[in-house]
């Protein structure tokens, strides 16, 4: 399952060119991580290979799944794409989830799409879903509103739905932007585990660089629509760094400097 | 929901009687002596206590009050003009204005939500634009003036239907009332309709937008696969309340329409007790316009409550939010 | 101020919106300026018929009946042989003396009663709330009807009903901005800085909600050009011989085929007022907050 990103740019219909020529891909079972401020085009690039570009904007260039290019399919393929090979979890999960339906009802969702399970079939996978998203009190929550889970649960459920239907590659957009310190290490070790153990391969996109080393091994960095820096993890940590990267390790090392004194 | 249920419909009992207060008051108080206005210049003194003493002014102003309100319920109100009961006058006017503005509402309807929708999901195209730009132009519009030039080319130039009138057998030629009832269907129809689309397409453009949809796009499902599937309840919770209020408002439409179109329906009536300060038939009148105006968004509150479970978390008692 | 009216308006940006949408100059939106000129063609003419008509708006001897437009009658003459241009501005000076007179009374007791709810006691909230929004659910066409039931058929009946219900829009539009922006962290810090209860009021929330009351007002005052042109259409309007369009309209209906132009040109009067005062709320909107595009 190799996700091949090349000479992938984006512009607008007014002839604004918001993501230059950014080139990257991951292998099989690879953790990819995108970090860059907002503005740098990251959150453009995951919804490019969705194929869900706001309209008025065009990419040019290929992305290409096991060889296969996206960028030209018929929207009728490319649905076949979403949700049962690339699937993606977003930033908020409050609004990502439909507020008056059940959370049972948006996972049966995908199912009834890409494997055609209903009924007490669906139901049994939902149930196993939520529980690999390690989720207490399933019946409950399954047949629970998004509003009346809290933050954590929320992305847990996104993160099931996601999942539904195995994808070859998850793209998680901010994924724990929206939530609590505490939640968000808890939520970036069930993704860790996860992804372990169904060997999907990952494509994490923050502007947070402890957490995207967290999870990720290697590294691209964005700024204004390039790539400055394709690193790893490791070497993002102990450096030397590009430096653009450097200033980014600056500002995160000191924001992130204080809250970790009072966590236990 | 059973708390919700009797704390809403307390306040709507409240409202119901505060407006009747108001109604009752401004006929009765305002400035304007209105047994002398009603008889005009040169009533005798008997004539004036006679009138007083049918309109009950010679008594304490609730008591007053409370036997208008009584008298809604027995019936016994005449107009001061044909001296008919009020409630039969209403009675028989309802078979041209209720079939004229329930008509008008499920046209605007049938026509503002497809419209509206395709506006909102398009709203960047041309159509979208064009839509949009027509409800604009709608909203512009009075509505007694789309009436006055529908009679001018489809009923005097075209003769294609009567430029109004109702016929006086009623509804025993159905026809003939059909065909005089089109123009002011259309009429209406219009006028709620560019309020309808315009509210149906703001929904759908927060629907469109709405993270939720992204998401289901995200997991394979078309545009319109999502909306089908997302959208229609989301949509519903705003849509609602701009129906319920403009099933209430073309009765009051019907109140200008049926002037433009000669109709003897609910309008003409009150109108004519207006002008002619029939002020038994006035007040019976409005009372039961504004009784349907409030009953309407009391149902409207509890079908948004049906539809979006979130309603139902928050207080009940929470009007003032 | 202004800087503190854009804090508060501007709605977020989607965090990777491009960046090139942020720096883009602020532009003055097509709609204002459509509108500006709209409603600024229909109150100069209200505003010279004040001092001068082509013809007295009543003059009966001036052509003949039902004249076609012509250089001496712009658009005619109506069946009784009055200039119909004459009368058109006459209607544009009713139109502007009831949107005035509208947007004055509406923003005194509206901006009054809505401070009044937000910024007193709980219960008082309470009861001012309930009475004005049982008097937005309260039909106008009504109201006016009861008025013109006890005090007869007039231009201030008309637009006593007409200001009741904009006020009641106003108080509650007031209402919920004004406790709104009580709430924003500098209205803390002046409160805590010791600024009296009503120098927060009239310098902090009052400039800072006045652009959206202005939207209001605009839209508001269509509003009731276009309640008081279906009043006079029914006759509960100012009485003849003060000009009208809606009462123009009417007169119109019976002599359409004759006369055509009197039974459109007036129509055309009105929405073309209202339309450019609804643009121009819209082009004041859009000013505020250049993020929300799309209501055009």
């Amino acid at each position: 399952m190799t996700l091949d990103v090349h000479n992938l740019t984006i512009t607008t219909s007014t002839g604004l060119t918001l993501l230059n020529d950014v080139s990257w891909s991951v292998t099989s079972g690879g953790r990819l991580g995108i970090i860059g401020e907002s503005g740098s085009g990251k959150s453009l690039t995951a919804a490019a290979i969705m194929g869900l570009l706001p309209t008025g904007m065009r990419a040019t260039g290929r992305i290409t799944l096991d060889g296969r290019e996206l960028t030209t399919l018929p929207e009728r393929e490319l649905r076949k794409v979403r949700g049962a090979r690339i699937a993606m979890v977003f930033q908020e999960p409050l609004t990502a989830l439909d507020p008056l339906m059940t959370v049972g009802k948006q996972i049966a969702g995908p199912l009834k799409l890409h494997r055609k399970l209903t009924g007490q079939a669906a139901r049994t996978r939902i149930l196993e879903l939520l529980q690999l998203v390690a989720l207490p009190d399933i019946e409950r929550i399954a047949d629970s509103y998004p509003w009346q889970l809290s933050g954590g649960q929320r992305q847990r459920v996104a993160l099931a739905m996601a999942l539904a239907c195995e994808p070859d590659v998850l793209i998680a957009d901010e994924p724990t932007t929206a939530l609590d310190v505490t939640v968000q290490a808890e939520i970036l070790a069930l993704l860790d585990d996860l992804i372990n153990r169904t060997g999907t391969t990952l494509v994490f996109v923050s502007h947070d660089l402890p957490v995207v080393t967290r999870v990720t091994n290697d590294i691209i960095v964005m700024r204004d629509g390039h790539v400055t820096e394709h690193t790893t993890a490791q070497r993002l940590v102990n450096g030397p760094r590009e430096p653009y990267t450097q200033q980014l390790f600056d500002a995160a090392t000191r924001i992130t400097a204080l809250p970790r004194k009072a966590q236990p | 929901m059973v708390r919700f249920i009797a704390l809403r419909l307390a306040a709507l009992i409240a409202s119901l009687v505060l407006a009747s207060a108001v109604i009752f008051y401004v006929l009765r108080k305002l400035p304007g002596e209105s047994a002398g206005a009603t008889l005009g210049v040169g009533t005798t003194v008997d004539q004036l206590d006679l009138l007083r003493a049918e309109l009950g002014t010679d008594l304490p102003v609730w008591q007053q009050y409370t036997s208008w309100i009584a008298s809604l319920f027995d019936g016994s109100t005449t107009s001061f003009i044909s001296r008919e009961p009020v409630s039969e006058l209403i009675t028989s006017k309802l078979p041209i204005t209720l079939p004229l503005s329930i008509a008008a509402f499920v046209v605007a309807v049938l026509i503002s939500i497809p419209l509206g929708v395709i506006a909102g999901v398009y709203r960047e195209s041309v159509v979208g634009v064009v839509v949009s730009a027509l409800s604009q132009l709608g909203l512009a519009i009075p509505v007694f003036w789309v009436g006055l030039l529908l009679v001018w080319w489809f009923a005097l130039r075209e003769r294609w239907l009567p430029s109004g009138g109702f016929p006086r057998t009623g509804w025993e030629d159905p026809g003939a009332a059909i065909t005089s009832l089109v123009l002011p269907v259309v009429t209406i129809a219009i006028a709620m309709s560019s309020v309808m689309v315009r509210y149906i397409r703001s929904a759908t453009i927060d629907v469109v937008q709405s993270d939720y949809i992204r998401t289901a796009r995200s997991l394979g499902y078309s545009m319109w696969g999502a909306l089908a599937r997302h959208g229609l309840r989301n949509g519903a919770v705003p849509v609602v309340a701009i129906l319920g209020i403009e099933l209430a408002t073309s009765l009051l439409g019907a109140v200008v329409v049926e002037n433009v179109f000669a109709l003897p329906g609910l309008g003409t009536l009150l109108l004519t007790a207006v002008t002619g300060r029939d002020f038994p038939v006035v007040q019976n009148l409005v009372l039961l316009l504004t009784v349907v105006v409030l009953v309407m968004n009391f149902l409207v509150e509890l079908l948004q409550r049906a539809i979006d479970p979130r309603l139902q978390a928050t207080s009940a008692a929470g009007a003032s939010a | 101020m202004s800087d503190l009216t854009n804090a508060t308006h501007m709605a977020p940006t989607s965090d990777d919106a491009p960046a090139t949408a942020k720096k883009q100059p602020r532009r003055t939106p097509p709609s204002l300026v459509v509108g500006t000129v709209m409603v600024g063609v229909t109150a100069l003419m209200g505003l010279v018929a004040f001092f001068w008509t082509p013809y007295s708006m009543n003059s009966t001897g001036d052509g003949q009946r039902l004249e076609g437009p012509s250089a001496q009658f712009w658009i005619g003459t109506d069946r009784l042989g009055r200039d119909l241009f004459s009368q058109l501005m006459g209607g544009a000076q009713s139109a502007l003396i009831v949107a005035t007179a509208t947007i004055v009374v509406a923003a005194v007791l509206g901006v009054t009663i809505g401070v009044l709810a937000a910024a007193t006691t709980r219960w008082v909230d309470i009861v001012l709330l309930n009475v004005i929004d049982l008097l937005i659910a309260f039909p106008t066409l009504l109201l006016a009807m009861l008025i013109v039931t006890v005090r007869g058929a007039s231009l201030a009946a008309a637009v006593a009903a007409i200001a009741i219900a904009g006020s009641a829009v106003i108080a509650r539009v007031t209402r919920v901005n004004v406790s709104r922006v009580l709430r924003e962290d500098y209205i803390t810090a002046a409160i805590s800085s010791g600024t009296r209860w009503w120098g927060i009021i009239t310098r902090h929330v009052l400039p800072n909600i006045f652009p959206l009351l202005l939207v209001q007002l605009m839209i508001l005052a269509g509003a009731a050009i276009l309640a008081e042109a279906s009043l006079s259409y029914l006759g509960l309007g100012s009485p003849p011989p003060a000009p009208s369009w809606g009462r123009m309209l009417k007169e119109a209906q019976s002599t359409v085929l004759v006369q055509p132009l009197a039974g459109i040109v007036p129509g055309v009067a009105i929405a073309w007022t209202v339309l450019g005062l609804n643009l121009l709320g819209d082009g004041i909107r859009e000013r505020l907050d250049p993020t929300l595009r799309g209501d055009r």
